[in-house]
């Protein structure tokens, strides 16, 4: 574990160069001025013209780039080129609000998603597994906007149960945390739970064929304990595998739903910081993403290893 | 109850003319909630929903400006107060901390402020206080969005404690409009500005100060215990939330999250009055336009112009756009505004009129013509209406492209652009039209010089009397329907929308910043 461990932390480096220069690349190839946006519309050229000089924005990408990375050796992220925010500050500032979502979305999903998939796929072909089949389906076909909207009127504007918009912190009203995560966390679990019940569903019908199945089954074991404590456990991985990459993308690009629920979260820091051009925040949010993902995938790895302990040895 | 204004006499006609503001008299006649809401009580909590965060920092030096369709003019509002203000009705500019702005040759000014202003620090505001403010705000290294408004400014004397006299580099005596429209109209603590704290921790003599800050989720303003007009301001606190689409901002409105917000669709303000909820519309002249770019070849012939201005009806832009609930926007100056005059109207839409300009121009280039036609991404609905519209005519091309926010007016400060779409919404002619219109201006993004328009707006800045101007601008209107610089395809109205069961006495001042010292909340 602890050589797969360095040797994670040892492909990261250039992963991390990539995808910061990539972002840095791209941020400068859309077009926009950041100097203008700051600046607003009443500047004029010579205003834009010194403030570029002044933030630096007349040097070369690669001058910029090779400066930031120096001042990452050294901890330090910059500031937001918009608010002067010392990027950390802001990414630190934002992370509960996304982490929060992209956990109780998960939460949300596995509670759906295990019951359903166990079921469905126990009853195959059934009238529930056909049904289940059209719902998934119509929840993966629709766009999360679309999904978050429905969920605003229904919930908010037609029943008044959760709030429409905003975030309440958790250490300020913990039950009003709750009821202004619900919605948005829900509009995220809604896609996570079609995409990972199909796969669970999957791979529960094809452990259900096993052998060993049918000699629990043989031996007149209760359904729900074969189910849960034979078929569940082998057939996980995909949905680990599919767990962890959801809660990378969770929270790096909960975007549409950070925005439309108006939250503070990593998704609307990325969102602002890409229009107002500001590359040092892109590139910061980037960067701090690239490592959760990692840190996600040698958590999976981990995972694989309480699943099936043969992979300790073989390295599967 | 105002202050009675100097008459420009015969004998003075040369030299002298005069905007004297009265303090404490209520600030005027803004509109707003005129119903009877019984009197005020203190305490308690507002929430507003703005369509964004800041531009920048809270250092008056970067926010952009002094308008209600962002955020910046109402924060800006809140911590700094102001000097002055326009009235968004009679579009006259009244005093707020200032006492006076006067002055006989409209190049030398004198502020007087009030007595005792206070900063939030405790630190006096005074003539030195402005003095400082007005000269960092002309500091290049600064890099101030209200550069070019402290940089009309020759000389800066402090004459006593509360007195500043200004020598303009040109004789203006619509100066005060400047003043309430840019950020040399909020005043920082000079002591904050010296620390540098200014960007997180603002120092202000308005109404309230920063409490907190979630970026993105909301800035909580308290009430200002130095604040000059005591017993005001009522409320305890202020809470701003930037939600960035309209619905939302209208459903959390709806849901009870928040007391109100600014919206600049119509079609929201008709929901929420459907909903009951209450509606302030500012009037505003102009709106969004075509602009065109005079040194081009296709936008520079006038022909070309006036086809697109007979080929357009702005009553279908308004129909595709807002559903028809669009205003009237068949002159220039709107309906019920100081320079509006029915006779002024632009000419109906004749599509075989612009057809005969157009096929008159590719006769003459032996080819059809082919423009390129640039618009923000939150203009686009406008631009493909017009694209339908346009497409009406044969021997005509258009290349629309749909950019990112700002890039269009970058292009258009390059002047590398030959028709955009552009917001040109005003209450007065004065500053931003007449910057607009002015050869050399960097706002002047239309490469327009027509020296018949540069006197006759000089004419408008050379008096205060409104009769006057009303004659000005009735040349103005000829000489915009002959040249055409613009089209004007929608007009764009702030319209605020509160709760008028929680929120009492909400006035607004310029296009839709509300008067927050005055707003108070029932029962509390």
């Amino acid at each position: 574990m602890g050589r797969r461990l360095r040797s994670r932390l040892l492909h990261i480096v250039p992963v991390l160069l990539l995808v910061t220069f990539g972002s840095m690349l791209l941020v400068d190839l859309t077009p926009g001025d950041p100097a203008a946006t700051i600046l607003g519309e009443s500047a004029t050229p010579e205003q834009i013209d010194a403030l570029r000089r002044q933030l630096g924005l007349d040097r070369p990408l690669l001058v910029r780039y090779w400066e930031w990375l120096g001042n990452i050796a050294h901890g330090d992220f910059g500031r937001s080129i918009r608010s002067q925010q010392p990027v950390l500050d802001a990414i630190v500032e934002r992370v509960p609000v996304t982490l929060e979502l992209a956990v109780l979305a998960l939460i949300m999903a596995f509670a759906v998603v295990i019951p359903l998939a166990l079921y469905t796929a126990y009853r195959a072909g059934g009238r529930a597994d056909r049904t289940a089949n059209v719902v998934t389906s119509a929840l993966v076909s629709m766009p999360p906007f679309l999904t978050a909207l429905l969920l605003v009127f229904l919930f908010a504007l037609t029943l008044r149960a959760f709030p429409a918009t905003g975030w309440v912190r958790l250490l300020d009203d913990p039950l009003g945390n709750l009821r202004s995560a619900f919605l948005p966390a829900l509009a995220l679990a809604l896609t996570e739970i079609a995409v990972m019940t199909r796969v669970l569903r999957s791979d529960l019908i094809a452990t259900l064929q096993e052998d060993y199945i049918l000699s629990a089954k043989a031996k007149g074991l209760p359904t729900w304990y074969v189910l849960l404590r034979h078929a569940l456990r082998p057939s996980s991985f995909s949905l680990v595998t599919l767990a962890g990459l959801s809660l990378g993308r969770l929270i790096g690009g909960a975007v549409i739903v950070e925005t439309l629920f108006a939250l503070p979260g990593l998704g609307q820091l990325l969102v602002n910081a890409t229009l107002a051009k500001d590359a040092v925040v892109v590139q910061g949010v980037v960067i701090f993403v690239a490592l959760v993902y990692v840190a996600l995938n040698v958590l999976t790895d981990f995972f694989y290893t309480i699943l099936d302990p043969r992979t300790r040895v073989t390295g599967a | 109850m105002r202050f009675p204004r100097p008459r420009v006499t015969a004998a003075l006609a040369a030299v002298s003319a005069a905007l004297v503001l009265l303090a404490g008299c209520g600030g005027g006649t803004p509109s707003g909630d005129e119903q009877a809401s019984g009197p005020p009580q203190s305490g308690g909590t507002a929430t507003y929903a703005v369509n964004g965060e800041i531009s920048g920092t809270f250092d008056p030096a970067k926010l952009i400006s002094i308008s209600g369709t962002i955020a910046d003019g109402t924060v800006g509002a809140l911590l700094y107060g102001g000097l002055v203000e326009t009235n968004p009705v009679t579009q006259e500019v009244v005093p707020v901390m200032a006492k006076s702005l006067t002055s006989d040759d409209g190049t030398v000014w004198n502020l007087v402020l009030r007595d005792g202003l206070k900063f939030s620090d405790g630190t006096a505001f005074d003539a030195a206080a402005v003095k400082v403010n007005w000269e960092r705000h002309a500091d290049p290294a600064v890099a101030s969005g209200a550069r070019g408004a402290a940089s009309a400014m020759a000389s800066l004397e402090v004459v006593d404690p509360v007195t500043l006299r200004i020598t303009l580099k040109d004789m203006n005596f619509q100066f005060p409009r400047s003043l309430a429209l840019f950020a040399v109209n909020w005043i920082a603590s000079p002591a904050a500005i010296q620390a540098g704290t200014l960007a997180d921790q603002p120092v202000g003599a308005g109404p309230f100060m920063l409490k907190d800050r979630q970026r993105d989720d909301h800035m909580t303003f308290v009430r200002n215990p130095n604040y000059y007009d005591a017993p005001r301001p009522y409320l305890d606190q202020v809470v701003l939330r930037p939600i960035a689409d309209s619905t939302q901002r209208l459903n959390s409105l709806t849901t009870g999250q928040i007391d109100g917000l600014l919206a600049l669709k119509r079609n929201d303000a008709v929901q929420a009055e459907n909903q009951g909820l209450q509606v302030l519309t500012v009037n505003m002249s102009g709106g969004i336009s075509l602009y065109f770019n005079f040194t081009k070849p296709t936008s520079g012939d006038v022909r070309f112009r006036q086809a697109l201005r007979l080929a357009i009806d702005n009553g279908a832009v308004s129909e595709s756009v807002e559903q028809g609930n669009g205003y009237d926007a068949s002159a220039f100056f709107a309906p019920g505004t100081v320079f509006d005059d029915p006779a002024s109207a632009w000419p109906k839409p004749d599509l075989a009129a612009a057809q005969k300009l157009i096929d008159e121009m590719a006769a003459e280039r032996g080819g059809p013509v082919r423009f390129e036609f640039i618009v923000d991404q939150s203009n686009e609905a406008e631009a493909t209406a017009v694209q339908t519209q346009l497409a009406a005519l044969k021997n005509l091309q258009v290349d629309l492209q749909v950019l990112a926010p700002l890039q269009p007016t970058q292009r258009m400060i390059k002047g590398d652009f030959e028709v955009a779409v552009n917001s040109n919404f005003n209450l007065d002619p004065e500053p931003r039209i007449g910057l607009a219109l002015q050869p050399g201006n960097a706002r002047n993004y239309l490469r327009y010089d027509n020296p018949e328009m540069t006197a006759v707006m000089q004419a408008g800045r050379a008096t205060e009397d409104v009769e006057k101007r009303k004659e000005v601008y009735r040349k103005f209107d000829e000489i915009v329907n002959r040249d055409v610089p613009w089209v004007v395809l929608l007009r764009s109205n702030p319209n605020v929308i509160w709760d008028a069961t929680k929120l009492k006495d909400v006035t607004v001042f310029e296009d839709g910043i509300i008067h927050w010292d005055r707003v108070w909340r029932s029962g509390t």
